[in-house]
């Protein structure tokens, strides 16, 4: 955490080729995340590897229960254990491994050097509390400043995230902004202490299309600004293609393929992802009918034998059923885990 | 993509007519700028019609009054003003007798598949239910054959039938609801955010399914949804709402390709593109600001705060949802279509008087 925070501002925003010496924020290898249920364990995430880069957007893309969000709970240590369990071979941030650090020690990265952002702003505020106090919170915990210092700062950070009339907004309680607004807020806070990593479950899914619209725009913007990564996890693969350079697409808990966000939906190397792109209806054209994924995404007690996917899968063959297909490299920036995946891509 | 085309008017009546509806809460608010009293305006002048076999969707943005309006078509709620007929008979005005019987032809579909079904019931019983409160529409003891013929058709097996709620997921729920909804051979079907609570590989299952029983039961919908995309895909005609009033109406291909009004072409503008494709009238700014109150909504036209064409007369005049010459009704002043690919910036779209 010491020597390349020098390299991370100017050079990342002139140019996008030329890549080679961005610095690695974050680096998970071999993620698995168990829980203890009533009904047996439950495996929320199995063997996820990830990286990303300062000045990137990785998009974690995923249906319900596939195990998104859980992911970047074990990296900020926030998966409640019991009944949790996290292992991994590592997860690294900028070249130190989390694991290693104590309570205290985590306490002073979550939220200086890695940020979240959650799904239902209204829910992570505290009702009790304006949102001044709130952000201003923040400060004082993390840098000890002065009440008069940490509200100035509040002011200039709502401001920077396009609160109107900040300075009278400050004294105003959660429940008077709208769910755009709090979702500001909570942007607001998690830039406090101008995070490397800032990670983003769902941000704008509770909100309406146009204040999605805003929101996007203002952590694109803040990203470019600041040089910092983002972690952006979302159900939706237009958000993930508006927003992220690179996507991992989730299945019952594993990573089934990734690569740059346009390719994989344009020219899908796995079944889901295709599958996906089928099922979405669109803005700019009526269809005759579409084409469902058939079934429902398995209850992660009963993860099927072989491709997890092969329930649904239309290609699917014996050997799906049989033989767990492992995540490769099938061309030089894609990575899939589908037995037939280097068919899929021939037939384009 | 139906060859039924929304009928013309003047031939056929209309199974649902919802005439100038409007729809007041009181509220007490607590708030600096609102203090004491005051009347939530929900619904303002709602006008619509819904023919046979054809799906309405009902678009817009949360607070724009399409779930209050979705109550008052059922008459779970009671409008302010305004009527609501259906066929014949104003659903305002008929004695509460009569409107029990009606019922049976206007069912609902609830967004929330987890809270609309009874988790003590089993889901052959959730289906009969609406059989034994609507008697004789299937002889005595039937009931239960019927609900499982029901289940098997909205695609769920005859041995689900003895299940309970909690052991279906969220899609195979939205089917018994569907199911639940039709026991009563409804002529018309509300079907209010019906998707939006499920996951995508499941959201399309659901539109077909809706889609096909249509084709075979001639039922009609009115499709509520906040996307737009969804909307697209189901409705034959569309009716985009702000703050409580429609603002734009017409076939969907219509409204989609060539819409009117500023806030539709906004809303278009800001749904993000499925990858590989284009985003539509890419050159239009984001909308700025949100939705005001509608304790207190802006004189004239209600989007005149956040429009960019928006002068004087807006604010001194309602624009009435009509023909303004462009093939669907629009209410906004300077209603004019947009070149789908950028020219938002022609001078002459915002000089037109």
């Amino acid at each position: 955490m010491k020597d390349q925070s020098a390299s991370g501002g100017g050079s990342i925003q002139d140019s996008e080729p030329v890549k080679e010496k961005s610095e690695v924020l974050l680096s998970v290898e071999g993620l698995t995340v168990d829980f203890d249920t009533p009904f047996g364990k439950l495996r929320a995430v199995n063997g996820v590897d990830f990286e990303v880069e300062a000045g990137e957007t990785l998009a974690i893309l995923g249906e319900s229960g596939s195990g998104k969000s859980v992911c970047v709970q074990a990296v900020m240590g926030i998966v409640e254990s019991p009944p949790g369990h996290v292992d991994a071979r590592h997860i690294r941030y900028k070249g130190s491994e989390l694991r290693d650090l104590g309570e205290n020690q985590m306490q002073k990265i979550r939220g200086a050097e890695i940020a979240m952002v959650f799904q239902e702003p209204h829910a992570a505020l505290d009702p009790a509390f304006t949102v001044g106090q709130q952000i201003a919170e923040v400060l004082r915990v993390h840098t000890g400043c002065s009440r008069s210092d940490g509200r100035k700062r509040a002011r200039e950070l709502m401001e920077r995230v396009g609160i109107p009339s900040a300075s009278s907004r400050l004294d105003d309680y959660p429940h008077e902004f709208s769910g755009g607004m709090c979702q500001r807020v909570m942007i607001a806070m998690a830039l406090c202490m101008n995070p490397k990593l800032l990670i983003a479950d769902e941000p704008t899914t509770a909100l309406d299309v146009t204040v999605q619209a805003q929101v996007l725009e203002l952590l694109q913007d803040l990203k470019t600004e600041m040089g910092m990564g983002l972690i952006l996890i979302t159900h939706d693969v237009a958000v993930a293609a508006e927003v992220a350079d690179r996507s991992l697409v989730m299945y019952a808990g594993k990573v089934v393929e990734s690569g740059p966000t346009v390719e994989i939906f344009t020219n899908p190397a796995h079944p889901y992802a295709l599958g996906l792109t089928d099922a979405i209806p669109h803005l700019d054209a009526q269809v005759e009918r579409l084409i469902p994924i058939r079934g429902a995404p398995p209850d992660p007690r009963k993860i099927p034998d072989g491709c997890a996917f092969h329930p649904r899968c239309g290609r699917a063959l014996e050997r799906c059923s049989a033989e767990i297909p492992v995540l490769r490299q099938v061309t030089e920036i894609r990575q899939s885990a589908c037995h037939y995946a280097e068919e899929m891509l021939s037939e384009n | 993509m139906k060859t039924n085309l929304p009928p013309d008017s003047s031939n056929q009546t209309p199974v649902l007519r919802v005439q100038d509806v409007a729809k007041e809460f009181r509220v007490r608010s607590g708030s600096i700028l609102t203090r004491g009293d005051g009347v939530l305006h929900a619904l303002a002048g709602v006008d619509f019609q819904v023919y046979e076999s054809e799906t309405l969707g009902i678009v817009g943005e949360s607070g724009c009054g399409k779930s209050t309006l979705a109550r008052i078509i059922l008459r779970l709620e009671k409008a302010t003003s305004g009527n609501v007929y259906f066929r014949e008979e104003n659903l305002m005005t008929v004695p509460p007798r009569r409107l029990l019987e009606l019922r049976r032809h206007i069912q609902m579909v609830f967004q929330d598949p987890f809270a609309s079904l009874d988790p003590r019931m089993t889901i052959a019983e959730i289906v009969a239910e609406p059989l034994r409160i609507h008697k004789g529409l299937v002889p005595k003891g039937q009931e239960r054959e019927r609900s499982l013929q029901l289940l098997e058709r909205v695609g769920l097996r005859r041995q689900d039938g003895e299940r309970h709620p909690h052991q279906f997921s969220g899609g195979q729920r939205q089917r018994i609801g569907i199911a639940r909804a039709l026991a009563s051979e409804p002529e018309l079907l509300v079907c209010d955010e019906p998707v939006s609570a499920l996951d995508v590989s499941v959201q399309a299952q659901i539109l077909n399914l809706l889609q096909e029983l249509q084709d075979e039961l001639g039922v009609s919908y009115v499709f509520i949804a906040h996307d737009l995309s969804v909307v697209r895909q189901i409705s034959d005609r569309v009716a985009v709402m702000y703050m409580g009033k429609i603002v734009e109406t017409g076939p969907s291909e219509e409204v989609y390709e060539n819409p009117l009004h500023p806030y539709t072409q906004s809303l278009l503008s800001s749904v993000p593109p499925a990858p590989g494709r284009k985003r539509r009238f890419s050159g239009l700014n984001k909308l700025e600001g949100e939705v005001p109150s509608p304790i207190n909504p802006p004189s004239g036209c209600r989007f005149r705060t956040r429009c960019w064409k928006a002068s004087e007369r807006c604010a001194d005049e309602v624009p009435d949802l009509v023909d303004r010459g462009f093939l669907h009704p629009s209410a906004c002043h300077f209603a004019e279509p947009l070149d789908p690919g950028s020219g938002v910036g022609d001078i002459s779209l915002v000089s037109q008087p």
